[in-house]
């Protein structure tokens, strides 16, 4: 693309290949520290019986190439480096192209079909995205990096709940302690917090998301995402204003991106350092509950694709529990926020397969009226769960689960069920992002970003805008058997607006900083009206 | 022109030029056999033999005596299917192929005898040497033993509810006249059975299903070039490339319309001989180009 070369008709993403024939699942043991395996080259090769990098320190030239110091070596050294990596590469897409057995070990015969169409996506679409990147306010974002310190302190003021004890959590340098934080627990009286099997506390975001009916958890956690970028302030930004992170594509289990320094790995509050250009519409678009359509779509689950399609499944789940007699779905939404959240966090367990406890502990409930809430649910949603045990033992049987387009995940023994449960959701959901977001490129609307379950776009008119959500709505269609999958606008700016997250805590959050700012007067403050 | 003759039917021409002669009397003597089967005291060699269970043979057997020289150790095969054939074809695979392309469900793994029927129609007899547990090989490895000093008749009982064979000999040792066994090795009488069967390389289109993906991208692809980029990059900054290798190689055998892959690389990339390594530096930094 920088050399202004046309993309070559086919790609076979060598790496792509391999991820898919090492995607394995290995058996579920929480206390054991698993260092994630690195999938490059050499290890490939290493995996397919290939030797001879012994005699070349990969390492240490690729960082010096990577880094631009290129002329240590000398041109023909790069050269040979390069030729290197060619050979290896041609023995390996040969090692690919058949069934490989390397010790106990054995290795299917790449997928062609499969992998060019992977390699669409991980080559084409993947390289596009990342070179358009993020608008960013580079202006304002140094002016924070340059009063870090009064940001910091600022922040943990007002979102730290241990801020002013003998013991807060965070140092005034904004580092978090996993000792200080348990140690707040028990001062605070919180008697309940999922743990991992090893014991310790489980600090996972979604661990804060289950816990954050506590007073204070949800500005902790929002506060350590948002401290997160601050303190070590590694957002990688180009000259022209943009932030390009690496999306990673397929480096997760499930096949979603594993994407990384980027302001969609922090807290939304930061997300209002993107501004966009005043000739461009800025667009966040995303799939409408996503998992759970796609739940409904390939359990077939009439009442669950009937609860979909009425536009808020949360509102016909609160419904089924007995939590609401409200009808009308906007006012429910308007006036229970809190129920809403709590419906979200049932729904999206059970998709996972949560248990009573987690689930009573998540809900703020006595475990009987979780097991309760689990039992309405099996009642109302039959086919769903039958559809989902189902999925379990087959893969169990095959060693095997795949999505609908064949992204696979191998099996080893006693996988972590819970995984299993949630495959089909994550693995479709990413298969819906990929579809979208090569088609997306096909049409040269090349997104910013891909996010989980959203795309952002930078478009130059209504047009595209309209495209686009044409293109991800059909998108959701095909994944999911045809079932409509709503697409909806949650950010809209024009103008040169800024990012601006909807959840209050986002909007206080960045006032804050903005307050600090304003307060040394790095930016002139903002006169009320 | 002039206007063509007309001649009646029923009249028979008497000037018949390119009449066919009258064929002779029959005589069936003209096929008689008069010689013997081979000459006095020359055995008649041996050709491709069939290759069953003793079983299969739905007959009374012999299998040579001699172990050692006739039996063979155990060997690997696999069913390849073949397009137009309904049945697929055994073929002799070499162990470290068969473990490289074929799941081992795939393999076959048993021993050959040279075995006959009665009045010397000789075949190969397969020889379960895996899964002796099983009562149908347990069986079936007991009447070729047995065979080894009777006419053995091996049957199935499955009629019976029983997973073996029933295995009976004749009551009378000269029920059938003695085998006269071939003086071809064994190995000879293998070679020649699966001549034009036996994979013992990976060019071999044999194991062709379970190089599925090979067999696509060669068929369907032109040109392949395996190429990677050297760049340095800063953070958030694009890419800048400083050199790019490529490895191409053309097919020959491919049909122009099948070739997704052709005009791959631009003009700037020569790549016209297969199996070329090249590398360049991009232009644009000013750096010369290298083929």
């Amino acid at each position: 693309m920088v050399l202004g070369w046309p993309f070559p008709t086919h790609i076979f993403d060598l790496h792509t290949a391999y991820l898919a024939t090492t995607n394995i699942l290995l058996p579920y043991n929480p206390d054991e520290v698993r260092n994630k395996p690195r999938k490059r080259l050499p290890d490939a090769c290493r995996a397919y019986g290939i030797g001879g990098w012994e005699k070349i320190d990969k390492n240490t030239i690729a960082e010096d190439i990577g880094n631009g110091h290129w002329q240590r070596y000398g041109q023909e050294r790069v050269f040979e480096y390069c030729e290197e990596d060619v050979r290896m590469s041609v023995r390996l897409l040969r090692a690919q192209l058949r069934r490989h057995q390397c010790g106990p070990t054995i290795l299917p015969a790449a997928d062609v079909p499969r992998v060019l169409w992977w390699s669409n996506y991980s080559a084409k679409a993947v390289a596009q995205i990342q070179a358009r990147g993020m608008p960013i306010d580079v202006a304002r974002w140094n002016l924070v990096r340059e009063n870090k310190q009064a940001v910091i302190d600022e922040l943990l003021r007002r979102f730290d709940p241990s801020h002013g004890s003998e013991e807060p959590i965070y140092t005034p340098e904004g580092e978090w302690s996993y000792a200080r934080f348990e140690r707040f627990l028990i001062r605070s009286g919180v008697t309940a917090w999922p743990r991992l099997e090893s014991g310790k506390l489980d600090i996972d975001g979604d661990a804060f998301r289950m816990m954050s009916h506590i007073p204070g958890i949800e500005a902790l956690h929002a506060l350590r995402d948002t401290l997160g970028v601050i303190v070590r302030a590694k957002l990688p930004i180009g000259h022209d204003g943009r932030n390009r992170p690496s999306l990673f594509p397929f480096c997760t289990a499930t096949g979603r991106n594993a994407h990384a320094k980027s302001l969609f790995n922090a807290h939304a509050s930061v997300r209002s350092f993107m501004a966009f250009s005043p000739d461009a519409i800025g667009v966040y678009l995303d799939w409408r509950t996503q998992e759970v359509g796609i739940a409904a779509a390939l359990s077939e689950d009439r009442a669950l694709i009937e609860a979909y399609r009425d536009g808020d499944v949360y509102h016909s789940l609160a419904l089924v529990c007995g939590l609401t007699d409200d009808t009308d779905v906007k006012r429910w939404k308007r006036e229970c926020p809190d129920v809403r959240q709590r419906m979200k966090a049932l729904q999206l367990g059970i998709n996972y397969g949560m248990g009573v406890p987690s689930l009573a502990r998540g809900l703020d409930r006595h475990p009987i009226i979780a097991s309760n809430f689990i039992e309405r649910h099996r009642r109302t949603y039959p086919r769903f769960w039958d559809w989902r045990d189902n999925e379990v033992q087959v893969a169990m049987l095959e060693r095997r689960i795949e999505t609908v387009f064949g992204w696979p995940l191998h099996l080893t023994t006693s996988p972590n069920q819970r995984t299993l449960y949630n495959f089909p959701m994550q693995g479709n959901g990413a298969e819906m992002v990929r579809l979208a977001a090569c088609r997306l490129c096909d049409a040269g609307i090349v997104p910013c970003m891909l996010i989980h379950d959203g795309i952002l776009l930078e478009a130059r008119n209504d047009e595209q805008v309209e495209h686009a959500i044409e293109i991800m709505r059909k998108a959701g269609q095909d994944v999911c058997n045809g079932l409509e999958i709503g697409v909806d606008v949650d950010q809209r700016l024009e103008h040169g607006a800024r990012y601006q997250d909807k959840r209050p805590l986002a909007r206080q959050m960045w006032a804050t900083i903005m307050g600090v700012l304003e307060a040394v007067r790095a930016i002139p403050r903002k006169v009320s009206a | 022109m002039s206007k063509p003759e007309l001649v009646p039917t029923d009249k028979p021409t008497t000037e018949a030029t390119d009449s066919i002669a009258k064929p002779e009397g029959f005589d069936l003597d003209r096929f008689k056999s008069k010689r013997a089967a081979a000459m006095a005291n020359v055995e008649t060699l041996l050709d491709a033999l069939p290759v069953h269970t003793i079983a299969q043979a739905k007959d009374f057997v012999r299998l040579h005596p001699e172990e050692d020289k006739y039996w063979s150790s155990e060997l690997c095969f696999v069913n390849v299917p073949i397009k137009g054939s309904k049945r697929d074809t055994l073929h002799l695979i070499e162990e470290e192929l068969a473990m490289r392309f074929l799941p081992s469900a795939r393999i076959q793994r048993f021993r050959l005898a040279l075995a006959t029927k009665p009045y010397d129609v000789f075949f190969l007899c397969q020889v379960p040497s895996q899964n002796l547990d099983n009562t149908y090989n347990a069986s079936n490895l007991k009447a070729c033993e047995q065979a080894k000093t009777f006419w053995t008749q091996a049957t199935s009982r499955r009629e019976e509810g029983v997973e073996a064979y029933k295995a009976t000999f004749t009551r009378d040792d000269n029920a059938f006249p003695a085998p006269k066994w071939p003086s071809q090795s064994l190995a000879e009488l293998i070679e020649k059975t699966f001549a034009g069967r036996m994979i013992n390389s990976e060019d071999h289109p044999g194991p062709a299903p379970d190089r599925g993906a090979a067999i696509v991208v060669s068929k369907n692809f032109g040109t392949i070039v395996v190429a990677d980029f050297e760049y340095e990059v800063q953070p958030g900054e694009l890419p800048n490339p400083l050199c790019c290798t490529c490895w191409t190689r053309t097919s020959a055998t491919c049909a122009p319309s099948a070739c997704g892959a052709r005009n791959y690389w631009p003009q700037r990339a020569r790549h016209s001989t297969p199996d070329q390594i090249l590398c360049l530096l991009p232009t644009a930094r000013g750096q010369s180009s290298r083929a």
